[in-house]
């Protein structure tokens, strides 16, 4: 599935002129689709447009927000990053073990732990593609499966429960009525977006996705700067595995399997070409937002799950056409 | 494009219907929200379609929401907010993972929303009412069972449910009491198969590799797997009739292959008790004490008495050759 999603962006991704505004009417039209996905909640459902259902919406979209700015940094290089699922798991067990009820260390090295752990095994996947030129898929599809294996030797195979109160606070607990959760994604995202948007670093990378060997011919380290790419993304998938764990309040062997997917696509949607160098994070947002809409809004009305699933992926098609057909 | 844009609209409009006729009738009715672990199990699917087939709720006096968790905890720790949101009377979950569900039911309770458990447990101790089978009890069953099958005792194996989930961790522990009141019963390889059918047939195959003709019986802790096992036994040519297969749930393809003599014994885990019954004592939590039950299975199965339990345990019903047709 991530290899069709794939393909049809790539082949679909030609007009290169419009890279140069391209950012700024890119997020404008993804408003556009994410304002009209809420309008029809709104009508279709009296719950939608309540502060109590926006507060669960962004909350509930905070994972796959933080996870897909991380994996927007990758994808602009020309990569991808099939590992955050796994990574996340391996990085909550971790940080999950230090504040047990019978091994409770400070929470801060918990939550280093586990951002350790997600920007370490970012950094393998950034050294395996780099320095060994494996593929971005291959090297990030077997990170998948050698996370999740260590997870489960780790745990094994067992849930980690009774976490430290002070550790549940990072996924449940609220500053001024605003989720932490949700506070996170949103310092993720003004991180993220001043990086790309202000520093020397963020110009390489659109430069490395645009044209990895004019980038390396104007004296760019193209492989420092797609390494650190994927330790962006390890990092970030750590800090959603950190709060994934602290939402759930126990740290499971299986969780997060199948989250890259939905990462991938809120990329997709938002905007940024698999194609490299064209992109930008606040369409990476909406593409979150727009799947966390979707799944809320569906929920609210009592949607079969079954056509859910069917709707969600005609949706994240439709918008990637929408997007094409408009330029 | 005049095509696709068409498409666009029909899509939109055909999911409009979808959902108006879904809203329409949530007013001024008894509103349960119905949270299953999984729509794509069978097993699941059973239960949801045994709650919409309740009664009172085909009567028309209760309108049922059912939300698919997907196997994820943060997909039904998801789903309560909304529930909670959209102010259910009740929510019937079955929670995937034991302690994980504890934040969400008890998010739900102080909100003032009944919750009633079904079918799998909680860790949490603040649910209104639970009503599930005794997994360790079943586990415990076909041990036992196998004893008696193998009265001069023989090799056994055994295929888990995934690892750390409560089924899993219960279904073990009865298996391993059951079977150790028969020492002569060596259990001589044990993985998880994760409830899967396919997984269930890899493995069983790879039994039969590593231990030739020395496999007298499996005992599986679902039928699915039970069902995997038996075709990598047809497919290697094992005289399978001759080794008995026990397990637990009875799916439909599972009392099949016990009609057929495939599978010697599986207990029944019946849906309409976990899934109606769930119904029931979400009924009694909105309106109170004087509630009568409306399922069947407080007649011919279940005692009801006055709802006033906290937990309700659903007894197995052991199918083999002999009774099985009853209940297909």
């Amino acid at each position: 599935m991530v290899a069709n999603v794939i393909s049809n962006v790539a082949t679909g991704a030609r007009s290169k002129s419009i890279a140069a505004i391209g950012p700024y009417l890119k997020s404008f039209s993804i408003v556009i689709v994410f304002v009209v996905i809420s309008a029809f909640f709104a009508v279709a459902n009296e719950y939608f447009m309540t502060w109590l259902n926006w507060v669960n919406l962004l909350r509930q979209s905070s994972i796959n927000g933080v996870l897909a700015i991380g994996v927007t940094f990758v994808i602009l290089t020309r990569g991808i990053d099939l590992s955050v699922g796994s990574v996340m798991a391996l990085a909550g067990m971790i940080a999950a073990s230090l504040v047990t009820s019978t091994n409770q260390h400070f929470v801060l090295w918990a939550v280093l732990a586990g951002l350790g752990t997600g920007a370490l095994l970012g950094l393998l996947n950034g050294v395996i593609v780099t320095t060994f030129n494996v593929p971005p898929f291959v090297a990030t599809l077997g990170m998948l499966s050698m996370a999740r294996g260590l997870t489960l030797i780790f745990s094994d195979g067992r849930p980690v429960p009774n976490l430290s109160e002070s550790f549940r606070w990072i996924g449940g607990g609220s500053v001024a009525g605003v989720p932490v959760p949700v506070l996170i994604l949103f310092l993720v995202f003004a991180t993220g977006w001043v990086v790309l948007s202000y520093t020397t670093f963020g110009r390489y990378v659109y430069a490395v996705g645009g044209n990895d060997k004019a980038a390396k011919t104007s004296g760019i380290s193209t492989r420092t700067v797609i390494a650190s790419t994927y330790v962006i993304s390890g990092l970030l998938a750590g800090l959603a595995g950190l709060v994934l764990t602290s939402r759930t309040t126990a740290a499971l062997p299986q969780a997060g399997i199948g989250y890259e997917l939905d990462a991938i696509a809120a990329v997709v949607i938002g905007g940024t070409s698999l194609a490299g160098g064209r992109g930008s994070l606040v369409g990476t947002l909406f593409g979150a937002l727009i799947i966390g809409t979707i799944n809320n809004g569906m929920d609210l009305m009592g949607v079969s799950s079954y056509y859910q699933q069917l709707l969600k992926g005609a949706i994240i098609v439709v918008a990637v056409m929408l997007d094409q057909f408009r330029k | 494009m005049k095509f696709t844009r068409r498409s666009t609209m029909a899509g939109f409009a055909a999911a409009a219907i979808i959902l108006s006729t879904s809203t329409a009738f949530a007013q001024s009715k008894t509103r349960i929200a119905a949270l299953s672990f999984g729509e794509s199990g069978e097993y699941m699917k059973a239960w949801s379609s045994e709650i919409q087939s309740h009664p009172a709720v085909k009567d028309g006096s209760v309108a049922v929401t059912i939300f698919d968790g997907k196997y994820d905890p943060l997909v039904q720790a998801n789903q309560i907010d909304t529930a909670i949101t959209q102010k259910f009377d009740a929510i019937i979950m079955s929670p995937f993972d034991l302690q994980a569900s504890t934040p969400a039911i008890d998010k739900a309770i102080a909100a003032r929303i009944p919750v009633i458990v079904s079918a799998l447990k909680t860790a949490s101790k603040n649910y209104t009412a639970s009503i599930i089978v005794n997994d360790t009890e079943g586990g415990r069953i076909i041990g036992e069972q196998l004893g008696k099958l193998l009265p001069n005792g023989g090799n056994v194996v055994l295929m888990e449910g995934p690892i750390g989930q409560s089924a899993q961790i219960e279904r073990k522990a009865g298996i391993d009491a059951g079977l150790a009141k028969f020492p002569k019963l060596k259990l001589i390889a044990s993985k998880s198969g994760n409830w899967s059918r396919a997984e269930g047939q890899s493995l069983m195959e790879n039994w039969l590799l590593a231990h030739p003709g020395q496999i007298n019986a499996v005992l599986a802790e679902n039928d699915e797997m039970a069902l995997g096992a038996i075709e990598a036994m047809k497919s290697a040519k094992v005289d399978f009739k001759s080794v008995p297969v026990l397990a637990i749930d009875g799916i439909p393809d599972g009392k099949r292959a016990v009609q057929k003599g495939e599978m010697t014994i599986t207990l029944y885990k019946y849906a309409r008790a976990e899934g109606q019954g769930a119904v029931d004592l979400a009924l009694r939590a909105v309106k109170g004490d004087s509630y009568k039950p409306r399922s069947e299975i407080w007649e011919s199965l279940m005692e009801w008495k006055g709802g006033a339990q906290k937990d309700y345990v659903v007894p197995w019903l052991l199918l083999d050759s002999s009774n099985v047709a009853k209940y297909m």
